[in-house]
């Protein structure tokens, strides 16, 4: 196994509880959440289902956008998209945290790795139409579909040079993104990580996800007895990582420590988890064995908990089954709905700062415990004294990741 | 690169050419360009592929709800397992990393047409369902029974080299044993449509796709798979050497001379007018898109021909192109060869394949 030690020096992140991360933990931990209507799109569904939307905050990131490219090359494509935009957004505010200018970032071997799902897909609404009814619409919509992969953009708005992959591994994206980003410094492939992950609302996922039968009426509650299914959210996830020996010889304080990664696919169903939790299991035991710790040492983890009946279900009795009835387990999706592609990051950012802060987050919404997940969520903010969390994702296709963080010391260097 | 050099165990392709690469390399070793149709609308020259055979490997009633673009995948993880004739015991110690440049098209847009012609209170559940990029690696996951890591990747150009370099980790790591990676795409009306309209060209002269000024594009479709491992076994056709990824200007430094390149041109001028900085003065180049056409992840088709090559001790002459006219062995050179893919903003990837070293 590797001597190298994976930190995690900058975090930031957007999403429906906030526009940057001390707002949004505040938010979460006094059990403050926003949702409505989508207004972001348009659906013709007559009972639209709430969602998360990010507040309108985006505009200093395009201008900074337009301060990079030119308006030719705007108009070729590099005009970002709102996943981009947002993948930006979170992503500055990680950089500022971890204090790396960006011309000296510039001439690191820096890797970016994201998670996406709408970020990648070429779902332009109107240019489908109009091509459906032979109206030879013009390309440009798909330009800059091709110009805003997620890592591809980014990497280039910022002009780093390392790997660069986009994963759109649905729901686990975002873990997955950080996962590999930590494989690569492992294996000296870069020096520094920009990883997680970054998903707008669109209308094509909220119909899909209506049509899955899977989307609730009102606003979610994980684990809830009385639960009806997820709300769809938007945002993203970003962490800096970088090797130890990095961050230490520039003084630069670790947040946390990115001690193991886990993954595993269930090989069950298409869509739905497998009920005993068998690839979440592995990849949890996976996760463990790289950070060379035992289940004992886990003192929380933020659960993947979409609000699904069977997500939840299979998700809290395969945590109940491994660290007990009485595990602390929350579900922050209840404060951001369900981001897909940057759940993963968001929700990574979020168990760093749990272990930083000591506090765990309620579950909005949780009201009446399910003895069919068994795990019972908290209400309230609550203490904690744990020196590794982990954060779990689950995804469509039965893939499985698990992201363990260990708390560092307030200001301590790696 | 990471310290580990995967092996490539086993090879599974579905082209234009039929299926198996020995259908591929038959083709290439024919120097006959293979059939193709003519797209009704965009008057575009395509190679479509046909993976009727996955029956051999599943039942009908298992494909019922699988489309066409996961047909040509699943069928490629059968070919690839099969032919590198490891019983794999252990399923929670095999990988699984699928990639594709833009994901399941035809469902991508079927959805949408559900959409539209029926109203959003009937969006269809299934071609929702499987329009989410990482049906790739779900289903390949199911019918095969892996569960060790997996991923889908959807990374344009960049697609083949990441997935490559991501399988290194996941083996290095040992989070995996084996990983069974696989790439490709599917041939749509609205690419057909987009690629007219970004003034692709109808020619059927020999020179596709090494007219590096021309676009000449053919759009084509089909999947590759590989099996990689940790170590290479008697019947390994190659190792990944080395994996490099950086801009136009430094590539050609990381090109070794000695080396034979198989470039993954597809007839797009952009990008065409890198890989003749690259192969300038330098020989022999070969590229093989006239074999299995234009296509984003074109790079794991010449990676899948280098490997056969290297397993041949023999490079065919090009014949469809008429751009590398000589064969080339071995004797004389060392068994490595440089899978070059250049992209239209200048950025390049090279995968260096060598001799398996058993």
């Amino acid at each position: 196994m590797t001597d190298v030690q994976v930190m995690v020096t900058g975090m930031g992140c957007i999403c429906g509880a906030g526009e940057n991360l001390p707002q949004i933990m505040e938010n979460l931990y006094h059990v403050q959440r926003f949702p409505a209507p989508p207004t972001v799109f348009e659906t013709e569904l007559e009972t639209p289902r709430p969602v998360f939307m990010v507040p309108d905050c985006l505009e200093p990131a395009r201008k900074r956008v337009r301060r990079r490219w030119n308006q030719k090359e705007l108009q070729a494509g590099r005009d970002p998209n709102r996943t981009n935009l947002m993948a930006l957004t979170a992503a500055e505010e990680a950089r500022e945290q971890a204090g790396w200018k960006l011309e000296d970032l510039q001439r690191k071997r820096v890797g970016v790795a994201l998670g996406t799902t709408v970020g990648c897909t070429l779902n332009h609404g109107p240019f489908y139409r109009a091509w459906r009814k032979y109206q030879n619409p013009d390309i440009g919509p798909v330009r800059r579909y091709m110009q805003n992969n997620p890592a591809d953009w980014l990497a280039d708005c910022w002009q780093l040079e390392g790997p660069c992959i986009t994963i759109a591994n649905a729901c686990s994206s975002g873990a997955d993104a950080i996962g590999l980003a930590k494989l690569w410094l492992e294996s000296d492939l870069c020096d520094i990580a920009i990883a997680g992950g970054a998903d707008e609302l669109s209308n094509i996922t909220y119909v899909g996800f209506s049509a899955l039968q899977i989307t609730a009426p009102s606003p979610c509650k994980p684990f809830d007895k009385n639960r009806t299914g997820l709300n769809l959210g938007e945002g993203a996830g970003i962490l800096v990582l970088e090797k130890a020996e990095e961050a230490t010889a520039r003084g630069q304080a670790a947040l946390g420590k990115l001690a193991g990664f886990g993954s595993h696919l269930d090989a069950y169903h298409p869509t739905a988890p497998h009920p005993k939790g068998l690839g979440l299991r592995r990849a949890l035991d996976q996760s463990l064995s790289q950070a060379g710790i035992t289940r004992q040492a886990i003192g929380f983890c933020n659960a993947h908990g979409t609000s699904t009946p069977e997500n939840d279900k299979a998700e809290g009795r395969t945590l109940a089954d491994c660290f007990g009835e009485d595990f602390p387990v929350t579900s922050t999706k209840s404060f951001t709905g369900h981001t897909l592609g940057a759940a993963g990051g968001i929700e990574a950012v979020f168990t760093v700062q749990a272990l930083r802060d000591q506090k765990l987050t309620a579950t909005a919404g949780f009201q009446e415990a399910d003895p069919e997940c068994i795990i019972r969520p908290p209400r309230q903010t609550l203490p904690l004294s744990a020196r590794y969390g982990i954060s779990n994702s689950l995804a469509f296709g039965g893939s499985n990741a698990v992201l363990l963080f260990q708390k560092t010391e307030q200001g301590d260097q790696p | 690169m990471t310290p580990v050099q995967p092996a490539l165990l086993g090879i599974g392709v579905v082209s234009t050419c039929g299926v198996g690469l020995n259908a591929l390399w038959k083709k290439v070793l024919s120097r006959k360009q293979p059939e193709y149709t003519i797209d009704e609308k965009s008057g575009l020259l395509t190679y479509r592929a046909d993976a009727a055979e996955l029956k051999r490997f599943m039942q009908p009633r298992r494909l019922r709800r699988i489309d066409p673009f996961l047909r040509m995948a699943l069928l490629a993880a059968h070919l690839a397992i099969e032919d590198s004739q490891l019983e794999l015991p252990q399923k929670h110690r095999v990988g699984v990393l699928m990639g594709s440049g833009h994901g399941p098209l035809g469902n991508t847009f079927g959805f949408q047409d559900s959409v539209i012609d029926y109203g959003e209170k009937c969006g269809s559940p299934l071609l929702f369902a499987n329009s989410v990029h990482n049906a790739l690696s779900a289903q390949i996951s199911i019918a095969l029974g892996l569960t060790g890591p997996g991923h889908t990747i959807t990374a344009f150009n960049s697609t083949t080299t990441e997935m490559f370099r991501a399988a290194g980790c996941w083996l290095e790591s040992q989070m995996a044993d084996y990983v069974l990676v696989g790439a490709g795409e599917e041939v749509h009306p609205v690419g057909q449509y987009v690629t007219q309209a970004e003034g692709a060209t109808v020619r059927e002269d020999a020179n596709y796709p090494l007219d590096f000024d021309a676009c000449n594009y053919r759009p084509g479709e089909g999947f590759v798979c590989m099996l990689l491992g940790r170590k290479p076994h008697g019947k390994a056709y190659a190792r990944i050497q080395n994996i490099w990824t950086g801009k136009m200007e430094a590539a050609g430094r990381s090109l070794a001379s000695k080396n034979a390149l198989f470039l993954a041109a597809q007839g797009d001028a952009r990008e065409g007018r890198h890989y003749k900085r690259l192969t300038a003065k330098r020989s022999p180049a070969f590229a093989h898109a006239a074999y299995y056409g234009s296509l984003c992840t074109g790079d794991i088709f010449e990676i899948a021909l280098a490997a056969r090559a290297i397993r041949e001790n023999h490079i065919p002459p090009e014949g469809a192109t008429q751009f590398q006219k000589d064969s080339l062995d071995f004797q004389s050179r060392e068994r490595t060869i440089d899978c070059l893919k250049a992209r239209p903003d200048g950025k390049v990837h090279i995968v260096r394949l060598n001799p398996p070293l058993l």
